[in-house]
């Protein structure tokens, strides 16, 4: 197994199916580029309430109050998934911030200033600021500027497997070394030219620099609190309650961040939070559907809805050298059983996309939707017949339940019982679930909310070795020949031919009757009460980069 | 009477080892699940390596057990596998919230239960007691999690109000948010122990009114008032005592949708939650304690009916 | 037994969705887990209450409903009752040992706040319908075990009891060709009065989304998943609501009035 098997990259289960989930309810996660890949922002469909010729300057001060589904479950800097990843990049600095999902945004500085790709392709350079000073803390780390030192820190606990960051998989496969030259230059480099170098350091779960003296502290107490040189500082974090953020008033931009407070309130209960907005108790609100938007944008007063494309959507997973999936015939008879129109109708309410091996999300890295439709068709007569060829007349299969969970089953189960199949889901609780998928102990599984950083992520299912390459959530599934293109798509350096060879690896592993089949993408509905003047919704995790410049009217 | 209470007091000591037991036992033995785990913890996805819940290994000897027990007398908790908290911190700032959840709830089926029962009792048979009657019938088969969904939405879909639904406040910091928001979601909770308590409390007070004694003190020109309190409500009210205490201890299931419709974060849900997502060490505390609770109101509303009615005790 | 004018409405009632239940698929013949039309329409001609977030007609589902309730509700009585009947029998005519070992374990169940029962061992056993209907009966069985105790201590110093033993019957056959039997309708009547709660408590389990079958078929499911699309679906959360409210209202008032001989 090639070095390159080895990754173990973000598989983040976005709580907003995981357990009736978060992120997306800040924007955090999950949420992503635009309706149709070429304008990448958040469309806004409610007018915007003041005229857009002259924008109107920001305001400063005032607490804006967001909300997530599920819970924090700790503030970890590089391990967490859950509602903590919406705090750990408003507390921490980044070296940079950038996202495949979010063209339009660029590349943002951070930590870094400027940074280089050597002559040889694999040498990185970061210039750091000199002024980027921790934030005022009772945790004992003192008001100093992050320097080299703090980087090298964190790149290092990032890199050790035993911490289990979420940016372990990146370092692990492709990073050699790195070191510092000097207090403010920081080196990386790599085994070979990565085409998403940018994207792994920049992403907003994996690449937090953390000052030294909090890493050194137990991982306990880094979960539980945490302290760093970001736009906000944790006040406090009430597991259950709260995680209330203050400006950090030593943020290298003095201008930032305009409002004073930020706090995050988790609900156990979706009905709970959409009636905390409806009632104006939040700035917020990320809807389940379309159709809900519309009705809230209609009963709540000074409300302005958007619609965006999300990263979320959902996928079945089968064990091909367990009975009945290891024959071909069986797994494409479930991909040509699928009816995507009918869950986009029921589910999405009119609104979504047929999802391939890469998510439509990611554009031209994406097979077109024609293309798509024609490679992976419904076509239920064809699936009877082929079920019958295997001689399958029965399909079990787990899924773990959360709160949009039963819906994907009922479907599935539907769709599958009105071609004469003989359906048997095996629900789970969330964490049993992960932990028999994680362990390899599943042959089939309905599983849900994938969301990637980068096309290269969303084709890793298909590389042996499995998702991990350490054999978790392996399907056992190996095509040397698919394998060389998925490692030839990663180091094509110039992007219309990267481009190019990503589609070419989704048809090859089409063709080649998957084991990982997604279904569809689902859209994003964030609501936004009036009185923020300024929110980027839309955008996979870096919107909550920009939550730096989110303001209020009053 | 001594002897009785130190009995009873021994049986509870008797009761509380069995739970502990069939809890250590419950929550190490689920088949499968060991296994597992083992390969990932609740929280993320993590490495097998990675993947030991910290100081929660699992043990199976009885010398294990008793250690178990030594550290939960300590009240040396553990921490949570998901987000890294103390124990019992987080035990600490919830029991806050469901107690006053409680206290409130108790409050309730007390007050409005046992007055409107023992006028439903006193006019039995007329229209007032058919009335009450039949609301507690209808209450007593009323969802919970119906009625708090209800309670929750519809006034904000008709009048656009809402209670604060942004995590609980301090009843001594604020009193009125407190209150506005523990008053409706107790009422909820509250609502079947009432309809219970209220139909205990008429058919106790009806079994009296029919007693010879009742008669007899009528006949001896007593007043109306002091019959009722001194020979009716003496012995109709202590069975009914003795049912809150039970109900109390429902009470907790509820409020796991009470708790978490109204984003009271308290005992119930973290529960649910823990058990859910197979955190041990937070499930096991909470089992242990919430019996502990139980046995302990019973027998505090044992040792009341004793003082009450001094015949219990000499049964 | 005479019937008052509210049991025999119970009665009727109860007789009318037991009928609901036994005759579901003429009723609402159709898959009840099948799309038949788009999410969220209005009532009208071909589906009555209008269709869920998923295009399924909710009459169909609602009536269906009815057969997850009674089934698991009703196993767990007879369950629970029967536990109850066995053990508090045993514990009443044999005393001694066998009393204290049934009364402690009694006690114990008793000590767990009900859900809290049910989460733990639900976690041992798996949440199927047939295992939450196991634990539902064991919740129940200490109650009944507790008046059953009771009247058996009556029932042996009955004469005929002692006739039987005169003949030489052993303490096992005494127990169950003749204690039983006798108490039988005791724990019947004890089993009907916590019948309605029994469904409340599958509905409430189902709603936390324990122990929902494959075909998600369940009022307490059905009102989980509907009451976050309220706004634009109203039918979808109170068909089973109501549903649940007047099954169990049945059972209560069907078993208003009759209380166990002690």
């Amino acid at each position: 197994m090639s070095t390159h098997a080895r990754r173990l990259t973000a598989l983040r289960f976005s709580r907003r199916r995981l357990l009736a989930g978060a992120a997306t309810s800040l924007g955090a996660l999950g949420t992503t580029a635009l309706l149709g890949c070429t304008a990448p922002s958040p469309r806004a469909v409610s007018p915007a309430p003041s005229g857009s010729a002259t924008p109107e300057p920001p305001r400063r001060g005032g607490t804006f109050r967001g909300g997530i589904t599920g819970a924090f479950a700790g503030v970890d800097p590089h391990t967490s998934v859950f509602g903590g990843a919406g705090v750990v990049p408003l507390v921490h600095t980044y070296l940079f911030r950038k996202e495949v999902l979010r063209p339009d945004l660029g590349l943002k500085y951070d930590l870094a200033t400027r940074h280089e790709l050597g002559a040889d392709r694999v040498t990185w350079t970061f210039h750091l600021r000199p002024d980027a000073k921790i934030a005022p803390n009772t945790l004992g780390v003192p008001e100093r500027a992050l320097d080299a030192e703090d980087v090298l820190a964190s790149f290092r606990r990032i890199a050790d497997r035993a911490t289990g960051a979420t940016g372990y998989s990146f370092f692990n496969t492709w990073v050699s070394r790195f070191d510092a030259p000097d207090a403010a230059t920081v080196r990386l480099v790599l085994k070979k030219p990565y085409a998403w170098a940018e994207e792994a350091l920049g992403d907003a779960l994996s690449g937090a620099i953390v000052p030294r003296e909090w890493l050194a502290g137990s991982r306990d107490a880094l979960k539980t609190n945490a302290v760093g040189a970001g736009p906000f500082a944790l006040k406090s974090l009430a597991e259950g309650r709260e995680a209330v953020m203050v400006a950090n008033p030593n943020f290298y931009d003095r201008t930032l961040p305009r409002v004073d407070q930020f706090r995050i309130v988790p609900f156990q209960d979706q009905v709970t939070y959409r009636t905390a907005f409806a009632s104006g108790q939040l700035d917020v609100y990320f809807a389940q559907n379309i159709e809900e938007a519309r009705e809230l944008e209609k009963t709540v007063p000074r409300t302005r809805r958007m619609e965006i494309q999300s990263t979320g959507f959902n996928s079945f997973w089968m064990r091909t050298d367990a009975p009945p999936w290891q024959d071909d015939r069986v797994r494409r008879a479930m991909n040509l059983s699928m009816n995507r129109q009918q869950y986009i109708e029921l589910i999405g309410k009119g609104q979504g996309v047929p999802a391939g091996p890469v998510p439509p999300v990611f554009g031209a890295f994406a097979l077109p939707a024609d293309e798509l439709a024609r490679l992976q068709p419904y076509s239920p007569a064809e699936a009877r017949r082929l079920f019958d060829a295997a001689g399958v007349s029965e399909i079990a299969f787990a899924h773990p339940t959360s709160s949009s969970m039963p819906d994907y089953v009922a479907m599935m189960s539907q769709q599958l019982s009105a071609i004469g199949m003989r359906v048997k889901p095996q629900p789970m609780d969330a964490s049993s679930w992960l932990a028999a998928y994680f362990g390899g102990k599943l042959t089939a599984s309905f599983s849900l909310n994938q969301s990637y950083k980068t096309p290269d992520a969303a084709l890793l299912w298909y590389r042996t070795g499995g998702f991990t390459g350490t054999g978790a959530y392996d399907t056992k599934w190996s095509k040397p020949a698919i394998d060389r293109l998925i490692d030839e798509a990663a180091v094509t350096l110039e992007p219309r031919a990267r481009e190019a060879a990503y589609r070419e690896a989704a048809r090859q592993i089409l063709a080649a009757d998957p084991p990982f089949i997604n279904v569809f993408q689902i859209g994003g509905n964030p609501l936004v009460h009036e009185r923020v003047g300024e929110y980027d919704a839309g955008p996979g995790a870096m919107s909550n980069f920009m939550m730096r410049y989110v303001w209020l009217r009053d | 009477m001594l002897s009785y209470v130190s009995r009873r007091i021994a049986l509870s000591v008797l009761v509380l080892w069995l739970v502990s037991l069939s809890v250590f036992v419950l929550l190490r033995a689920a088949p499968g699940d060991a296994a597992l785990l083992q390969g990932a913890p609740a929280s993320a996805v993590r490495y097998p390596a990675d993947a030991g819940d910290g100081d929660e290994v699992r043990w199976s000897s009885v010398a294990d057990y008793s250690r178990w027990v030594s550290r939960i007398l300590r009240f040396d908790l553990g921490r949570s596998a998901i987000d890294g908290a103390r124990v019992a911190d987080s035990l600490r700032a919830r029991s806050a919230v469901s107690l006053e959840l409680m206290v409130l709830a108790v409050v309730w089926t007390c007050a409005i239960g046992i007055p409107l029962g023992v006028f439903s009792g006193l006019r039995a048979h007329t229209l007032p007691d058919y009335l009450a009657n039949g609301a507690a019938t209808l209450a007593l088969g009323t969802p919970l999690f119906w009625l708090a969904t209800m309670v929750l939405i519809v006034p904000q879909q008709w009048w656009a109000y809402a209670p604060p639904l942004d995590g609980p406040r301090s009843l001594l910091a604020d009193p009125v948010t407190n209150l506005r928001q523990f008053i409706p979601a107790s009422v909820v909770l509250a609502l079947s122990s009432t309809a219970g308590v209220l139909r205990l409390t008429r058919a106790s007070v009806l079994t009296v009114l029919h007693a010879d004694y009742v008669r007899t003190a009528h006949a001896k020109g007593l007043r109306t008032f002091d019959v009722l309190t001194r020979h009716v409500l003496r012995i109709a009210l202590p069975p009914v005592l003795a049912s809150v205490g039970l109900l109390a201890a429902g009470l907790i299931g509820g409020s796991v949708v009470v708790e978490s419709v109204f984003n009271l974060d308290g005992i119930g849900d973290y529960f649910f939650r823990s058990v859910m997502q197979k955190d041990f060490a937070v499930a096991q505390a909470i089992a242990l304690y919430s019996a502990v609770g139980v046995v302990g109101i019973n027998l505090v509303v044992d040792m009341i009916q004793i003082a009450l009615d001094p015949r219990v005790g000499r049964g | 037994m005479r019937l008052g004018g509210a049991s025999a409405s119970g009665v009727l009632l109860l007789a009318l969705i037991v009928a609901c239940a036994a005759f579901a698929s003429q009723l609402a013949p159709g898959d009840p887990a099948a799309p038949i039309g788009r999410a969220n329409e209005g009532s009208s001609a071909h589906a009555w209450l209008g269709t869920d977030r998923l295009g399924r007609d909710i009459f169909s589902r609602t009536v269906h409903g009815a057969r997850r309730a009674l089934a698991v509700a009703g196993t767990a009585t007879v369950f629970g009752a029967a536990a109850g009947l066995v053990a508090g029998a045993a514990s009443g005519y044999a005393g001694g040992w066998i009393d204290h070992v049934i009364q402690r374990g009694n006690d114990a169940v008793l000590a767990f706040p009900p859900l809290v029962f049910l989460l733990l061992v639900s976690r041992y056993l798996g949440a199927t319908p047939i295992s939450l209907a196991v634990i539902l009966g064991v919740l129940i069985a200490p109650g009944v075990a507790r008046v059953v105790r009771a009247a058996a201590l009556t029932e042996r110093s009955q004469s005929y009891i002692e006739a039987a033993r005169a003949l030489g019957a052993s303490e096992a056959r005494v127990l169950f060709r003749h204690i039983i039997p006798a108490l039988l309708p005791v724990a019947l009547v004890l089993g009907g009065n916590v019948l309605g709660g029994a469904i409340i408590a599958d509905a409430s389990l189902a709603f936390l989304g324990l122990g929902v079958s494959a075909d998600g078929l369940s009022w307490g499911a059905d009102v989980a998943s509907a009451r976050a699309g309220f706004p634009v679906n109203t039918a979808a959360v109170l068909a089973p609501g109501v549903a649940i409210m007047a099954t169990v209202l049945a059972v209560n008032l069907a078993s208003t009035g009759r209380h166990p001989r002690r």
